[in-house]
């Protein structure tokens, strides 16, 4: 202890003995360390922090897995069969977000209204705020209306009104029943008020999947045992109902926020790596200096220090630095995680806070002191190994650790090849995405959706709302065209559903063919610019016996045929529901930019009357600048019609490309970082080897070398050094890049043009750092440089 | 008897072959005894010191240190026989240059197993033997070389070693500086340490009872 306590005394004083060098290490490693434990908090909020719920590990989420699609939520029949035929679940409720119409509260305005099944507050362990949750008479169908409201609705919107009153939804007066706390409506799900989803039933249609679900575990059980129950449970009750749907379970925190993962986990990789290279440049100084303390070691080895003393006093001097790094770091990390909170993607969850917890700070703190040991070990391992008679007789400087020092540059070089190739490759993704385009134009186009409550609005009503709407807004000076469209493409929300060709077999359940279904107003192909490549839009007034498809859909059912007049049944018989294809459209992306486009349907109005629609509207100036004409048109035909998700489809483009955009900025940065850390890396180096030549060098000059010839070969040394370097990063880059392939689009994770361009840029920042010391060199007078001896 | 050694053999690689630095040593030195090393350049004069010292490991032969076969002994046992009983003093000084010349005098304290309390007490006692008080918070970059010098004999002979190794002690020092180390020696000597040194100065040698003399790694005359 006595000991250590020496040590930390010297390690004080050579901190303050060479402040410019304590000072560049404590700064490198502060902004290093910062950045990580800025990603890291990111990380431990979303991904390691439990969910704010009593006993969390007990809860779950469950997703119908049927073959050929995505998982998705479940229909209620299957929801009801789940709950009562699991045997793992102490209770399981579906919730369903809707929009409802708020009146009353000054402007009327859309919100959130989130329906729930029986029991879904109590699942989640949490008290009421104010008033109370539902009673079970009003989770029955035709209950009298009542909301719970979220806490932030509650405060902001309601100013806090006693509960006992009503607000008005939709146009129905709903008892305000309680206040649901904080979590339930920001963690778990963005609404902004609840009612009971049993209201509603019978929602007996199978193939209608729109419940997502939460459950909670009994006590004791394990996820793995619940998951084995329900892989036994499904087919039983999938054979019951005659369907082929199974089920997935897991923890609810990989539910809400598993679709971060990647992201976060790609994002503290590489800052992971920046702190690497930046260690690795300190351990580099660090060898250096130990260099010029040889003298130091030996005379303290002679006078009893046993090796592992040094190794100990050199390890705590650098856990020292690595400790003041950690300490600036921290403080940075408080400003770099509101960065983070501030450009995190929308289209991510939502990433509300990022605390500076116990677990961020035992990061930092771990990473910290790590850092500091891990730049000393090298060092440390030198200096107890050095011979003590010969740095006694030679003095300081003549041990040579070049070769150390050179391994250094190359694990330096290699990790910048590695973030770069990285950073390039995302970026050329993110480039691909925006060139290849989506599929439509989206510049100059506004989106606004209009919810009709189908309590005020009958179907034929809604379908002569949403025909005069467009038609008013297409009247409207500055507008080129205007339609309607039940979800804008990349908008979010899942319209998937399964079709067959007319004159063509039944299909059984496992050959299923499913397309993109959309409803849209024959303006929206205009109004989108999505061009009909053969055929022509269905008519306005069709009464739905025409359809639009993709060429995508076209290319798979019917290649090398023509596709019009060919006949496409909605669901698995084709002799149900048919309708004739009378044009073919251009593939949109629907879903997401980094995907191929998938087979689409479009649907006139009058064959599936929405309650909502997006209408666009494209215009030649700022579409922003429309939207109070288009107001004022929605409120000539209904001034209590509020409208929601006011956007423009640039927006949409651009929140899609979030995930893709902040990887490639971030990266970008960080690879940028590394480079300029691997070029110092090679300029130290490559500067210490020259001033340990500088004899070597006089005397070959003495002996006729020309200033070229030393600059070609001080040159060699630095380019060599960083070749080895740049192959080693590409081979390690190649069998990393798969782990990127989720970022990428339209360029392969083995993309030779990437990896060849950055091997040339770290060439041409190696040479670059070498050049200033290769010069210096030859400048070197031989006449000094033999008198240095 | 402190010291005795037989057919003591140090090389070293070069090329295809052994460059022989020590050839076929053999040397007693009783306790008490101020011995003094003598030779040309490259003679192996400092590296028959090293060996001494135990500070070398590379070499053959066998070396009894007070009955112990230092010999079959690991480095780890070796380096412990070293730091319980050998001084060193450097030419170069070899002082620390970030620590004050008590703190010099306190390094080799801190690699024996000592309290605090008693380690400062040992080098308020030495700064007084040596007449350097004053000079106690000083760095080295603030004495004169033969100052330097002193802190060093001092810092050799604070944990009282029974053997003194000294390399050239007065080679970087003008005459009269030298001479005043040499005294100290002297009187080191007179109080019983053993000491054995390695220069060039016959005056140097003079202090001592005994010479050795080494050429090409041979011992001329005992």
């Amino acid at each position: 202890m006595d000991g250590l306590r020496q040590d930390l005394k010297f390690a004080l004083r050579m901190m303050r003995k060479t402040p410019s060098v304590t000072a560049v290490a404590v700064l490198t490693l502060a902004i290093s360390i910062g950045a990580t434990t800025s990603i890291f908090s990111a990380v431990s909020s979303m991904l390691l922090r439990p969910l704010p719920f009593p006993h969390p590990d007990e809860l779950v989420a469950l997703q119908d897995t049927e073959p050929q699609t995505s998982p998705h939520g479940f229909s209620w029949p299957e929801f009801t069969d789940i709950r009562s035929q699991v045997p793992d679940l102490a209770r399981f409720a579906a919730y369903r977000q809707e929009t409802s119409n708020l009146t009353g509260r000054g402007e009327p305005r859309v919100i959130i209204n989130t329906l729930v099944t029986e029991g879904f507050f109590e699942l989640l362990g949490v008290a009421p705020v104010a008033g109370r949750f539902f009673t079970p008479e009003e989770h029955v169908p035709n209950a009298a209306p009542a909301v719970v409201v979220s806490e932030g609705f509650w405060h902001d919107v309601l100013g806090g009104v006693a509960p006992g009153s009503t607000i008005t939804l939709d146009g129905l007066p709903y008892l305000l029943a309680g206040v649901a706390p904080q979590p339930v409506s920001t963690t778990l799900i963005l609404s902004d008020v609840f009612s009971t989803l049993e209201r509603k039933v019978p929602w007996t249609d199978r193939g209608q999947h729109y419940l997502e679900t939460v459950g909670r575990l009994k006590a004791g059980v394990t996820l793995t045992r619940a998951k084995a129950d329900l892989a036994i449970a499904m087919p039983r009750i999938a054979a019951a109902a005659k369907a082929n749907h199974l089920a997935e379970m897991q923890y609810l925190q990989d539910f809400v926020y598993g679709v971060a993962r990647p992201l976060l986990l790609l994002l503290l990789a590489a800052v992971g790596l920046v702190l690497l290279i930046a260690s690795v440049n300190l351990a580099s100084v660090v060898l250096s200096r130990a260099t010029g303390r040889v003298r130091e070691f030996a005379v303290r080895r002679a006078m009893g220090a046993s090796r592992a003393m040094l190794a100990r006093q050199l390890i705590v001097e650098n856990a020292v630095v690595g400790l003041a790094g950690g300490v600036f770091g921290v403080l940075l990390a408080l400003w770099g995680r509101d960065v983070v909170v501030r450009i995190w993607p929308a289209s991510l969850p939502k990433l509300y806070d990022a605390p500076l917890d116990w677990r961020v700070l035992a990061f930092a703190a771990v990473v910290s002191i790590g850092t500091g040991i891990g730049i000393g070990l090298l060092p440390a391992l030198q200096a107890t190994r050095s011979d003590v008679h010969t740095e006694l007789r030679e003095g300081a400087g003549a041990s040579p650790r070049g070769r150390a020092r050179s391994v250094l540059v190359v694990l330096q070089s290699a990790l910048a090849v590695v973030l770069l190739v990285s950073a390039v490759l995302v970026l050329r993704s993110l480039t691909r995405m925006i060139d290849r385009g989506p599929g439509f134009h989206a510049r100059s186009v506004l989106s606004v959706r209009v919810p009709l409550p189908p309590q005020k609005y009958a179907e034929k009503q809604r379908i002569s709302f949403f025909r005069d709407l467009v038609e008013r807004v297409s009247a409207l000076p500055g507008v080129r065209a205007a339609g309607v469209v039940s979800r804008v493409p990349l908008g979010g929300g899942s319209t998937d559903g399964n079709y067959s060709v007319v004159g063509r077999p039944p299909l059984d359940e496992e050959h299923q063919r499913y397309a993109d279904k959309r409803v849209a107003s024959p303006g929206y192909f205009a109004a989108m610019q999505i061009p009909i490549v053969r055929g022509r839009p269905y008519a306005e007034g069709d009464p739905g016996r025409e359809i639009v498809i993709n060429e995508k859909l076209a290319r798979d059912e019917f290649p090398g045929e023509d596709p019009i007049g060919r006949q496409i049944a909605q669901g698995s018989d084709p002799g149900h529901d048919e309708a004739v294809v009378v044009g073919v459209a251009a593939d949109v992306k629907q879903r997401r930019l980094n995907e191929e486009p998938a087979r689409e349907i479009y649907f006139p109005m009058s064959s599936w009357p929405l309650s909502e629609v997006d209408l666009v509207v494209r215009t030649d100036g700022d579409p922003m600048a429309l939207l109070p004409a288009v107001k004022a048109q929605i409120a000539l035909l209904d001034p209590s019609q509020p409208v929601t998700k006011v956007r423009t489809i640039e927006q949409v483009l651009e929140r899609n490309a979030g995930p893709q955009r902040l990887a490639a900025q971030l990266l970008s940065a960080f690879a940028a970082a590394a480079l300029l850390l691997a070029a110092l890396g090679i300029y130290g180096v490559v500067s210490y080897a020259v001033g340990r030549r500088e004899r070597e060098i006089g005397v070959r000059m003495a002996l006729g070398a020309q200033a070229s010839d030393v600059l070609r070969m001080v040159l060699r040394e630095g380019l060599r050094l960083s070749l080895v370097g740049a192959v080693a990063g590409i081979a390690t880059a190649l069998a990393l890049a798969r782990l990127l392939a989720g970022f990428l689009y339209g360029v392969s994770t083995m993309d030779p043009a990437t990896y060849v361009g950055v091997a040339g840029v770290l060439l041409a920042a190696a040479a670059a750092a070498t050049f200033f010391p290769a010069r210096r060199a030859t400048r070197v007078d031989p006449a000094i440089a033999l008198r240095a001896e | 008897m402190m010291i005795k050694l037989r057919n003591i053999e140090k090389s070293i690689k070069q090329g295809a072959g052994q460059l022989f630095l020590l050839r076929r040593i053999d040397l007693d030195i009783e306790s008490g005894d101020f011995v003094t090393i003598m030779g040309p350049s490259g003679a192996g004069k400092s590296t028959l010191l090293a060996i001494l010292g135990m500070l070398d490991a590379g070499w053959t032969g066998e070396y009894e240190f007070l009955g112990e076969k230092v010999h079959e002994l690991p480095q780890k046992k070796r380096a412990e026989i070293a730091k319980r009983n050998v001084g060193f003093v450097f030419q170069q000084y070899h002082l620390l240059d970030t620590l004050t010349v008590a703190e010099n005098l306190e390094v080799p304290l801190s690699y024996r197993d000592m309290k605090s309390a008693e380690r400062q007490s040992l080098v308020a006692d030495t700064l007084d033997r040596f007449g350097i008080v004053g000079k106690k918070d000083l760095y080295p970059s603030q004495l004169s070389g033969g100052q330097q010098q002193l802190v060093g004999v001092a810092r050799a002979v604070i944990a009282s070693p029974k053997l003194l190794l000294a390399d050239e002690p007065t080679g970087n020092l003008h005459s009269a500086q030298g001479e005043e180390i040499m005294k100290l020696f002297k009187q080191l000597n007179q109080q019983g340490a053993t000491i054995v040194q390695v220069t060039h100065s016959d005056a140097n040698a003079a202090f001592g009872n005994r010479i050795v003399r080494l050429r090409d790694g041979w011992i001329e005359k005992t």
